[in-house]
């Protein structure tokens, strides 16, 4: 049975894809930052398949722990098929009204956890011949969204990787792809870092937030 | 998304962006399909067509 990787699983694509692969028979490392806190799709699943799907806790920007869920997924299953790098934060504001810190947050999650994990998950692969590598993320990676900068920077920055390591791995039998998702009805605009809007900004964010919020947005597990 | 990910994990010659949930955004397909020839173009320069 191939393996499969998934970041970010506590809640809408994560989970959604990490309940979709063990059902079309991967055996899948799901991780989250708080397994405790774990849906209770993926526990039943857990519990019921404990063979073939394990949850595990990972923060993308922790070193440690991405070195020891690479760990975890070759000593319990012998091999990583599919890392999924879905993790990811956003947060809406004006760039003005979003500190270097916050902008240094977006990137350690959605750009430097990812390729750190790609890092590890390489030699793996390189050394079975084949392996694919899904980079979760966004039509704001090229769609230069307003108020989203430091998320489309980000998301951007990924999908440069992403495209640059698909041509150098591909002799290995190692491909990488990007899954750009649109509007969905995930947990990440409720998890948003966002930004109150400054005065000079308040008129376009309050118009973008309200454009934003009406779009017809589709389940993650869709 | 689902299958999009399932197609991105199977597909023998996978593409370098799938996208889902995104046929609303009309002026997307276009500008994806112009950065199509830069793949072709890395591949050129690493030797590889």
């Amino acid at each position: 049975m191939p393996v499969a990787l998934v970041t970010g699983c506590s809640s809408g694509f994560g989970e959604a894809i990490a309940l979709a692969f063990a059902q079309h028979g991967y055996q899948v490392v799901a991780t989250m930052r708080k397994p405790g806190s774990a849906p209770p799709s993926l526990k039943s699943l857990a519990a019921e398949k404990s063979a073939a799907v394990v949850i595990a806790p990972l923060d993308v920007t922790n070193p440690g722990m991405r070195k020891a869920t690479i760990d975890l997924a070759i000593q319990r299953f012998g091999r990583i098929d599919v890392l999924i790098n879905n993790a990811g934060i956003t947060a809406r504001g004006a760039f003005e009204d979003t500190p270097e810190d916050l902008w240094r947050v977006i990137f350690e999650t959605n750009l430097f956890g990812p390729l750190e994990l790609i890092r590890l998950v390489l030699p793996v692969m390189r050394q079975q011949g084949a392996g694919r590598i899904i980079n979760v993320t966004s039509v704001a990676a090229v769609l230069k969204t307003p108020l989203l900068a430091a998320y489309a920077a980000s998301k951007h920055a990924l999908d440069t990787a992403s495209a640059a390591l698909d041509i150098e791995t591909r002799s290995f039998g190692v491909r990488v792809a990007c899954l750009m998702p649109g509007p969905f009805k995930t947990s990440l605009p409720q998890n948003s870092l966002d930004r109150d809007a400054s005065p000079p900004y308040a008129a376009i964010s309050k118009r973008f937030c309200a454009t934003f919020d009406a779009m017809e947005a589709k389940a993650p597990e869709d | 998304m689902v299958n999009a990910a399932l197609a991105a994990a199977t597909d023998p010659d996978p593409a370098t962006r799938y996208t889902a949930g995104t046929e609303a955004i009309a002026i997307l397909p276009p500008i994806l399909q112009s950065l199509a020839p830069l793949q072709q173009l890395g591949l050129h320069l690493t030797g590889q067509i």
